[in-house]
Order: C-alpha cells, then structure tokens, then sequence
C-alpha cells in the first residue's frame, strides 16, 4: 500500500494530488493539501484522475500493421522495424523529410529526448507539438512585446487582485483550480469581467459581461485602449519610464472608439467604456486569457494588443498585475521549454543561432541542422505535397485535434511511414503502421511544467503496463539507430539544465519540496513567481500598433453562423480518458452543438432534436441545445467526442506567425433533419 | 483478533442468481417481454408479490431494475418487459431464448392487497407502465369475486405501441369491468380514442368515495392524471403510483433512487399520494 | 468509571503488539510536507502516536473505497458472477471523534435493513482506537458545535485521550474491553489529577463554542424556510467537483459498473452522489429534479435535516473536509448559520 504524490495529466493549472495503490491497483485519488498549486482542491476529472490508467483498453503490446490490420509483436521486432524504416527514409529522402510530433503530454524529460532525437538522430529541426494548436500565439506575441512567452504572474495573486479580466477563457471549465482562485477573488470583492461569446459561469457573477463575436477582440480592446487614452487614465510614469512605441499606439488606436468598435464587435459603447475604466483605474488588475484569443488568424496580434492594455495601464511587471495565459495542457508549458518547437532548443535557444548551435553540439556529439524547422501546421501541409515522408507521433490524436479532419487524414495517409505512441488506440493511431503501447503519467518519473512556469514532479506508481515509457522507446530507437542517451530522468533533467541557462537551477532535488517557478538562472535561485520585474525580459515593453482582421471565414447567406468550438468541464480534450470515466461520460455522453433560442426558432428546431451542422469541409449531425448562453449568429460545439468529430468542420486556416489554426470562428449552416 | 470473530455467513445481496429466457416475444417495435424462469438453487425471486421489482444483471453491462410484469407460473415462470432505451436495455434485446441473465430480488414494497379487497379500483397506464400494473390486474381478476368494479384506462402513442393486445382484449371479458384504450397518433385502423389518458376519465363509471386508483406511467402523465383524479372525488391516501427512478443497488445502499429520506427501491416503487405529497414529489 | 492510564514508552510497546494480531495496521503516517494520511503503517517502524490536525481522508476510505471491486465476472451471457471478499483484519489507531460517530452512523446504514455484505465484512473485522483532540484540528472544523467532538461518545473499541504524562484509556466495548484485558499488564489505574488535566484540556478546546441547535435547523429546512436565495448561491458555486462527497465521512453513495477485458472482467462499485446531473438522470434522460441547484441542496439536506430524524444526530460531524476542498468556496457551516438567520416570511 502506498501513496504516490505526482501531477495531474489533465489541464495545465498543475494541481498535485496522492494516487492511493493497494495491491497494484490504483484505487482511488487523495487531494495534496500541501502543494501550492491546489492546496488540497481538486475538480472532478483530477478525482477520477486515477480510472483512466489501469482501463482494460490500454493498449499493452507494440502493433505492426499488415495488410491493412493490426498484429501485436514484441518490442524487439517492432522497434527494429521502427529503425530500419526511420534510417530508410532518411537515407533515402534527408533528414528533412521526417518529422516528430513530441507530446504536450508527456515529462519535460520525454520531450527533451524527443527534441534532442528528432535534431541529433533524425538530423532535422521538424519537431513541434500541440502548442501550435493553442498558445504558441502566446509565445510568439509575449515575445515580441516582454520578450518572454509565458505566464508573467502567479496563481497566488489572483484572489488579491482588484479587477480580472477575462477574456477567451473559461477558468471554471477549463482551469478549474485557478477558476477556484477567481472565485475566491469574487468573494473578496474583486470586479470580474468577462469578454466571451458565450455566456459562460464566471460572467454570473462577474461585474461585467461583454458578449462579442468571435474574432473581434482586436477593435474591443483597441477601444478600450482608445477610451482609457482619452480620459487620461493610462499609467503615464509606466509608458515613460518601462516602455517604447507608445506614439505609435496612441496612433493606431484613435480609429477605434468605443462607438465604431460597437459595430464590430456587437458589444454597447458603454459596455466597453465601462470595462476600460474598471481595468484601468482599479491598483491591482490582471488579464486573464486562453484559446479564445489565441487560436484565431489573428491569435498572435490579439495577444499583443493584450499586451499593449496592460502596458498602457502599469498593469504588468510588479506583483498583482500581469497576463495569465491559461496554458492547455499538463505539459504544453514545458513542452515548449523544452525546445520541442522548430525554431528553438530547450530554454528558448534559437536554432539559428551559431553559438547556441556550437553549445548543442559540443555536449551532444554531433553536428546539428542549421535552418529552423517546419511547424506541426506545415507538416500537415507538406505530407500532402509529398515533400514529409515519415512522422513520428508522441502521444498527439492530431485526427481527431486539428483543424479540418478530412484533411488531415489526407495528410497521414499520405506518409510513407507514420509511428504512434499512444497509450489508447486512437483515430491517428489507427492510421499508423507501427503502434508503440506508451505509458500514462502514472507510470513514469519526471516533471511537468504547470502555466505558472512551475517545474513539478511526477511520480511513478505502478509499473509501465506496456513494459516501457515514451522515454524508454525514444531511447531505444534512438539506440538502434547508432545514438546513446542518457536513460535515467534526474539525469536528463540535469543535462537540460546545463545547457539552458533560464534552467540552470533546476534539478529533482530542489524541486522536491514544492516546486520551481523559472526563469531559475542559478543553482541557489528561488525561483521567480513574478517576471519582468523592474524591467521587461527584452528590456523595454514594447508597444505594437494591431489591427483588426475579421476572421479567414465569416458568415455569408450560405453560411449564416460564426461556429465557434470549445472544452466542457467534465471532459479533456478527445476525450481519450475522459470518455472511459463512468461519472464524466455519464454527464455529457455525446456532442451536441449550443444554439440561441431566436436562431433556433427560426430554422424551427428544439433541444435535443438532431441537426446537422454543415460548413465547407464537413458535415456532422448531433443534438441541438437551445440555451441562451451563446450570442445570436453564433453557435458553438466541444470537440471531445471521438465518435461525433468536430473538427471535420473546423477551418484549416491559420495564423501566419504562430500557425495556430482558427478553431473560434468559421461560417456554418444548420439543417434541420 | 479480528478473525476470531464470528462472522455471520450472510448471503450476498448483490450477487446475482442465474435465470434462463424461456420466451421471447416482440411487443412493440421497441420492447420485447421476456418469460424468464429461475434455474439457481437458493434464489428467492418467485417469493414476488405483485408491484414488486427485480435487478438484472448482464456480466459486462451492469445491472438494472425491472418490474415483474405477469404472476408467477405453477411452473416457476414470470414475465418482465423491455423497452430498448440505452447500452443495457440494448444487450439485453440482442439476447436469444435458452441465454442466461442474472437476476437479484425480489425488491421493493408490493401493492397494498388486502386493503384493495371489496373496492372499486381504477387503473391508470401511460406506455410500458401497463407492466408494473399487470400483476396486480391479474391478481385482481384472478380473484374477481373479491373485488369491486374494475375499470382501465391505458393510453399509449400509438396504436403500434400498445402492450399485451390480446390479453387487453380478455379482460373486457371480465363481469362489471371496463377497458378504454387511447392513442395520442392513430392510424388508419384506429377507430377508438384519441389523446391523452386524462380525456378517458369522463367515461368511467366508479365511484370514486373508497376506490383505489393504481397509476405507472411517465412522469407527467402521473403529475397530470392525479391532479384530474383528485378532482373526481378520489382519496389521497388510496391514489397508488408506482414510480420509476434511476437505481443502481436495489437495496437502498446505492442513494440513487433517495427522496427525501425515503428511497423508492426499499420503501418503494409504490407510493400512495399522501406519502409523495410528503416526499416533496408529483411524480 | 474508572479510567485506564498509559505511558508513553507502553503506548509504542502495546501498538508494537497489537501490530502483530492484525492483517493491516492503519495508522496516520506523514506524507507529503505536513500532508497526514492513513496507511498500512504495519511494517513502518516509528509511526504518529499522537499528532495535530486530522487526516486528509477519513477511514471511510479502507471501509468504502473510492473504487472496490465486488465481483469477479468470467464469461459474457450466462457468465458466472462470484464474489471477491476483502476479509483482511484492520486495527484502525488515531481515529479523531468525528471520524468515529461517522463509523457509527456507517455502521447503521449499511448493516440495518438489507445488509450490505462488501461493507459489513471490512466492518467485522476491524477495530477502532480512537484518539481524541487536544485542540482543533484546523479553522473550518466544527465538531465541538455540532457534537462530534473533541471526545467521542461511542464507535470506538478503545479511545485515548492525550495528557502530558501519557495517555487515558477507556473501552467503548466489548472488543475493546477485551483487548484492554490482554494487554493488562501496561495498563494502570489513572489518578485523580490525570483526569482533571484532561478535563481542562478538554474545556479548553470547546471554550468558544457555540452548540449548533441541529434539531431546530432540521425542522427549518424540513418546513422549506431557508430562503431560495441561499440555494441560488450554492447551485452557483457548485461546479461539481465531487470533492465533498469523496471526502465526507458519511457520504456512502456509490454506482456499479463492470469492466471487461474480452470476455472477463469485475463489477467494481465506485464513489457517485448527489451533485451530479446523471447521478438522478433515467434512461431515456428524463430526470425528476432537473435544476442543478436542487442536486447540490440534496447533499445538506442528507445531512442536516433528513438524517437527524433517521439517527437523532446529523450526519454532517463538522470535519471541515467538504469546505477545505470545495473549489466553489461552499461552506456547511456557513449554510448552517445562513439557514438559521434567514427564515422565509
């Protein structure tokens, strides 16, 4: 019997809790009143958290697909095949021609091996991962304006602040410990408003509620920025002393009043003169966003125009203040820092860049590709040009994630090889020649990082059901194919911070206790709960005129309805686990799509009547919930049902910096049936 | 120290006890009935008394509750009927006579049958809610002489839907009895009522002073039925409905089925109005 | 009566032997920081005599664990069914007062009426030495209001009460008499002043305490007085977590599903409740109280008012535990207070 303290695989607040196993089995899960990031709260898929790991449809055995089924081998021919394929294709084409999709999913440890195999084994910078389908407009925005692409504050702040805004995000859904500490704030007296065209929970008790159309948030916030200008309530000492490119601003900014933004956006003049005066003028305000801005055309200009309002206010850079990037995932966070991403090393180190390049090679011992690689959004592309010939996938269902599925299996199908990882056999695992049984979070060591930049452990509770953890295969790939790595995860850890200087002072050990928020530049460092303290990460703030774009799809009289799509509390994302949890199905069995009741009386529908969701990719009939939540023209689906795929309606577009597809808005239609 | 204690060998209440499907008949376009017959030695379930109810129970599908819907047999047979409505439901449609299912029971509080001696008694049935009450009309019937007037109404969506046609049609046959059928969509062959069970009302010819009114059915048809019925004169200590809730134990353990103190598995499915006016509940 | 008295050197002897007599020794062990959680502490050698604060989990968590398998299921139809028994012996040391009148009250639900055969097996073979508290375990616990505490009343085979010297020991039955006679030799006869020093510790604890009338509470919300707006806030905040019901001592709903992998597998029954929509919801979706609100009031009205006519006392034993994990920031005892103030007119 034993208790095992490790972090939650689900959403990216980080909550730790106690996996309870008696006998090999996990029985149950205790909440850990001593970690900082849930201090003994949990939500309900972190109190299932355990059912999903020993579920009778973990995949067990490596499967070999031959003539179009699958066979179970044992490891040692699947992983020689694996090899001799992967050597194959590159010989043949390049190492250009192969691609690895880490996993947001896995340890930092596993997508450092993942990043070092792709670059030293495979020879090519084409590794990314699923933060290109939500915050690497975070990472390409928050760079240009701070210089540093992460959460700027700390969860802690939250319940002190004076004025939240929350726009895209939907914390009591999707981040529910940090929704805690939102509500908590409400209780204290903070005034929360929430920008979202759905009229989602936090707005019951929010001070203000703007309702706008998906895709406008550029002209709302440029009018509030508009508006705080005018009535000369922007932080003058701030934009003076901490920043640059404010004339420029002041510039783009004067076309947006709060009046011509009305039209755009669908929101009352006074709402938006009402939301910038309370961010404004309250002493302790923050802005709190996820998908919503994020992923959209335009996902990497809406987050610098979040950037400019906190700049323009003094709200960023000093305690209680700040921008809070809801990250996804468990470890979309480290993922990032771990340089699974093309264009960068682990800590952020550019690709390009000779001397970083020269640090990577002397410590790997082996010469590495010079020109940044293709993202996860280009991969797709370049699989159906015929130019990607081999993908190796880490724990990632991109058929059932990405934007636009019939196109997407059109890019899969196309490849010469593709390798899975997988832990449960999904629809992108179904496509693959090779399946390798990975293992849960459950079953390894390691550390995630949360979207405080807080490095935390994960701990092992039962033995890999599959006999290996992701970590293990990379390795022995990696092995077959004439590369040793280094196998134990401290030691891995160890290595990375060696070579990133924002992480030098990581290691197991200091993290042990409770964590390391980064950057941690030195060995003694404390970690830094509050970043661009006295001075932004790039010096000056810098201050970057955007405009407003409508989305790459908007309604038209074929296609009268913004569809925008989104997560429920109760399930994660594909649902891979969630939908294997007895209590979390049961609440949400099947996909259903949410429509205004005007809307739905005029094309003469009721709730749960079946209706058929149409847009120029797909098709997809589901259930019709009439609820007043969501705004007229807009209709709004999950995505987390495997069997009732969203995405086949999803636009592939996306935005040209970050590659983030526009998940929030595209023109549907609704038939009636 | 803890083994020397003795434990009491109590039976297992939640182990199921095998059954096997004698008959298989297909009702309606969605429910089948089902004759099943006890093959376990040990099983309790033919101890039934009508308004009682079993758990089913599928290896690989859980369980779920169903109430007895005929008498027992001489034989040691009885009848449950099924209508298809989700995952259970589904697997135990797909089964063929000569299977076996497992069975737990009998649960549950049975009809009040000896106050219900020398009434009037009117029964009131919406869909697949005739079959909770077709024991208790067998029993009655069984015993005609120590019964009142007998009248049924029975109301379904369609002429289709219609449970146990031909038994209906022999209970007309009883003295001082009435059956009035209703069908919310009729079709071509249908010359009789039409709407919702309340529209029969009129047409009965039961005092109402002591009857007894046995209603099962879906839940608004209960709500709306009662307040007609209480309208015509009927008491509500004599008003009987039997209520269907989500239940997973049978037992009163599970709390799925608990009202208000009260759990309609162990001091349930039947209910006189009084007590649910206590419950807090119309239906 | 006269009160047993232990050292504290005898105390570690007696628990070294009762460790011995048992299958699974459940003790308070130090996990994570100042986490404290029950674990098999059989083979552990320096365990928690005495501690502050109380567990993170109650004992309920051995007794009615959040997922137990109950069957064994070989074959699909006509597949045979056949029981999986847990009937290891557990000696539970450092159950707090409330923990103990939960046991209690566990003990009457799930053993009258139809017994509950999963429940009443660990029950048979487990016993309870109860540790009393010296003072409160955290803010939120109420168990001198709401009777619970910080000595119990019955539950326990044996209960210690912490002085300076060591510890008193007194039986609350005929186990724990038992016990206490085989192991007389460590035991003495407790003075007079050892039983003041515990007195005072324990008017110490309850001094500010103000009793919480649950019957007059009861009989407000059996009358329907509390003010909707108290439940609006509730259904509000309540963004069904599970948390309270998995943490309750008393919560004992639960579902039942069978896992199968091929043609074998096991029925496992796991932790279920109230605030659920599903938890009511038939199929066919029909469900008899549709708002959410109403799922969540379920909970205190089980607690607060239906229960208190089922065993006299509430179910609720002011443990704290539903408030220190409830991400809405619900309070029971909140409820409580805002239910005696606002009656409706």
């Amino acid at each position: 019997m034993k208790k095992v303290l490790t972090t939650c695989p689900y959403c990216g607040v980080g909550c730790n809790f106690y996996l309870d196993v008696r006998d090999e089995r996990i029985v149950g899960v205790i909440p850990a009143k001593s970690n900082p990031v849930s201090k003994g709260y949990l939500c309900v898929k972190g109190w299932h958290a355990h059912e999903p790991v020993q579920h009778p449809d973990r995949l067990k055995k490596p499967l070999l697909k031959e003539n179009g089924r699958f066979k179970e081998v044992s490891w040692d021919t699947a992983l020689d095949y694996v090899a001799k394929r992967l050597k194959g294709i590159k010989d043949k084409y390049g190492p250009d021609s192969l691609a690895v999709c880490a996993s947001a999913r896995c340890t930092n440890e596993e997508n450092y091996l993942m990043m070092k195999f792709a670059r030293a084994v495979l020879g090519t910078n084409n590794v990314d991962h699923c933060a290109r389908t939500c915050h690497a407009a975070t990472v390409s925005g928050l760079n240009q304006s701070f210089g540093s692409g992460a959460s700027t504050n700390s969860y802690d702040e939250l319940p002190y602040m004076d004025c939240i805004l929350i726009i895209g995000s939907n914390p009591t859904e999707a981040h529910p410990i940090v929704g805690w500490r939102v509500r908590t704030a409400i209780d204290n007296g903070a005034k929360v408003i929430v920008c979202d065209p759905r009229r989602i929970l936090p707005a019951e008790s929010a001070e203000l509620y703007i309702q706008q159309y998906p895709g406008t948030d550029i002209a709302l916030i440029n009018a509030m920025i508009n508006f705080i200008l005018k009535e000369n309530l922007h932080d003058k000492e701030f934009i003076e002393k901490r920043t640059e490119g404010f004339d420029e601003l002041r510039q783009a900014v004067s076309d947006y009043t709060p009046e011509s933004a009305a039209e755009i956006t669908g929101v009352e003049p006074e709402a938006i003169k009402k939301a910038a005066r309370i961010y404004a003028s309250s002493k302790k305000a923050c802005i709190m966003y996820s998908l919503g801005m994020t992923e959209h055309t335009v996902g990497t200009n809406n987050i610098i125009s979040m950037a400019n309002l906190a700049m323009v206010t003094g709200h960023v850079g000093k305690e209680f203040s700040g921008l809070y990037p809801m990250r996804g995932q468990n470890n979309v966070q480290g993922a990032c820092d771990m340089g699974a991403l093309p264009n960068v090393f682990s800590g952020y180190q550019s690709v390009t860049d000779g001397e970083v390049r020269k640090k990577f090679e002397s410590a790997w011992g082996v010469k590495l590709p010079e020109a940044a690689g293709l993202t996860l959004t280009d991969m797709m592309f370049k699989a159906i040009e015929g130019k990607l010939k081999c993908f190796y996938i880490i724990g990632e269902d991109q058929v059932r994630t990405d934007p636009d599925t019939h196109m997407i299996e059109r890019a899969l199908k196309s490849l010469e090889f593709l390798v899975v990882h997988e832990i449960f056999l999904t629809e992108t695992a179904k496509l693959a020649d090779v399946v390798l049984p990975g293992a849960s979070y459950a079953e390894k060591e390691g550390t995630f990082t949360c979207a405080e930049r807080r490095f935390q452990r994960v701990r092992r509770a039962i033995e890999p059901i599959s006999g290996k953890t992701d970590g293990d295969i990379i390795i022995e790939v990696s092995k077959r194919l004439g590369y040793e790595m280094e196998s134990e995860p401290s030691k891995i850890c160890d290595e990375m911070a060696s070579l990133s200087p924002i992480y030098s002072g990581v290691s197991f050990e200091r993290i042990e206790e409770s964590g390391l928020q980064w950057p941690v530049p030195a060995k003694d460092h404390p970690g830094t709960p509050v970043v661009h303290l006295g001075q932004f990460r790039r010096g000056l703030g810098k201050f970057i005129p955007v405009t407003h774009k409508p989305p790459a799809e908007v309604p038209d009289r074929e296609y009268p309805f913004i569809l925008s799509t989104g997560r429920l509390l109760f399930h994660y994302n594909t649902g891979t686990m969630t939908t294997r949890v007895s209590n979390l199905l049961r609440e949400f069995p099947r996909n259903f799509v949410e429509i205004n009741p005007d809307d739905a009386k005029a094309i003469g529908i009721r709730s749960n009547a079946k209706v058929k969701v149409v847009t120029r990719r797909g098709e997809l009939v589901v259930s019709a919930q009439v609820t007043d939540k969501v705004k007229r023209r807009v209709i709004w689906m999950p995505f987390h049902y495997s069997n009732e795929p969203t995405n086949v309606l999803t636009n592939s577009a996306f935005d040209p910096v970050c590659r983030t597809g526009e998940y929030k808005a595209c023109a549907a239609k609704i038939e009636k049936i | 120290m803890g083994s020397k204690m003795t434990a009491k060998k109590t039976m297992d209440e939640y182990l199921p006890k095998n059954a096997v499907i004698e008959e298989i008949l297909q009702e309606t376009a969605d429910s089948k009935t089902l004759t099943l017959r006890p093959i376990d030695k040990g099983s309790t379930i033919l101890k039934y008394r009508p308004g009682q109810f079993m758990m089913v129970s599928l290896p690989g599908y859980g369980e779920a509750p169903f109430t007895f819907a005929s008498l027992a047999s001489r034989d040691g047979r009885f009848q449950i009927s099924v209508r298809k409505v989700g995952s259970f439901t589904n697997a135990l449609h797909a089964l063929k006579e000569r299977d076996i299912v497992g069975l737990r029971g009998p649960y549950g509080n049975t009809f009040p049958l000896s106050k219900i001696e020398n009434k009037n008694i009117l029964f009131i049935a919406g869909g697949c809610g005739i079959a909770p009450l077709r024991p208790l009309i067998q029993h009655v019937f069984k015993n005609r002489k120590e019964h009142g007037r007998i009248e049924i109404i029975y109301g379904c969506r369609a002429p289709r839907d219609i449970f146990y046609k031909n038994e209906i049609e022999s209970w007309r046959n009883n003295p001082d009895t009435a059956v009035h059928l209703t069908v919310d969509e009729p079709d071509q062959s249908w010359d009789g009522t039409c709407g919702v069970v309340c529209v029969l009302l009129p047409k009965i010819k039961l005092v109402p002073k002591n009857a007894f009114v046995f209603l099962c059915g879906p839940g608004i048809m209960i709500k709306l039925a009662i307040q007609d019925i209480l309208k015509l004169g009927f008491k509500e200590g004599n008003i009987y409905a039997s209520l269907e809730r989500h239940m997973k134990c049978g037992v009163g353990k599970c709390g799925h089925c608990y009202v208000k103190g009260k759990y309609v598995c162990t001091d349930g499915p039947n209910f006189s109005y009084s007590e649910m006016k206590k419950m807090g509940i119309d239906s | 009566m006269n009160k047993l008295f232990i050292t504290h050197e005898d105390l570690k002897t007696f628990v070294e032997a009762l460790k011995k007599t048992c299958d699974e020794f459940i003790g308070p062990s130090r996990q994570h920081l100042n986490d404290i959680a029950f674990g098999d502490v059989k083979n552990d050698g320096e365990i928690l005599l005495n501690y502050d604060g109380n567990t993170i989990l109650s004992p309920r968590t051995f007794l009615l664990p959040q997922t137990e398998t109950l069957f064994e299921i070989k074959g699909s139809i006509g597949g045979k069914v056949s029981s999986i028994e847990d009937k290891k012996s557990r000696i539970f040391y450092g159950v707090r007062p409330c923990d103990t009148l939960a046991l209690s009250l566990m003990r009457r639900f799930f053993l009258e009426g139809i017994v509950d055969r999963p429940y009443q097996d660990k029950m048979e073979n487990a016993t309870f030495i109860t540790l009393a508290c010296a003072k409160p375990c955290s803010e939120r616990s109420f168990c001198r209001e709401i009777g619970s505490g910080p000595v119990a009343k019955k539950g326990f085979d044996i209960q210690l009460v912490a002085i300076n010297r060591g510890y008193l020991v007194e039986s609350g039955s005929k186990k724990g008499g038992a016990i206490l006679r085989k192991y007389k030799k460590l035991f003495i006869v407790s003075t007079p002043s050892d039983i003041k020093e515990s007195k005072r510790i324990l008017k110490d604890f309850a001094k500010e305490a103000k009793p919480i009338n649950y019957k007059r509470l009861a009989g407000i919300m059996r009358d329907d007085l509390v003010k909707e707006s108290v439940w609006d806030d509730i259904g509000l905040r309540c963004v069904i977590c599970s948390g309270c019901i998995t943490v309750c001592p008393t919560c004992s709903c639960f579902s039942v599903t069978d896992r199968m992998n091929g043609t074998s597998g096991v029925r496992v029954r796991y932790c279920d409740g109230c605030p659920y929509a599903g938890f009511t919801r038939m199929a066919g979706g029909a469900m008899p109280k549709p708002d959410h609100k109403d799922h969540i009031r379920r909970f205190f009205e089980h607690k607060l008012n239906v229960d208190v006519e089922r065993y006299g006392v509430p179910s609720c034993v002011g443990c704290g535990r539903c408030i220190e994990t409830c991400p809405g920031n619900i309070s029971i005892r909140k409820f409580i207070d805002d239910a005696m103030a606002s009656v409706k007119k």
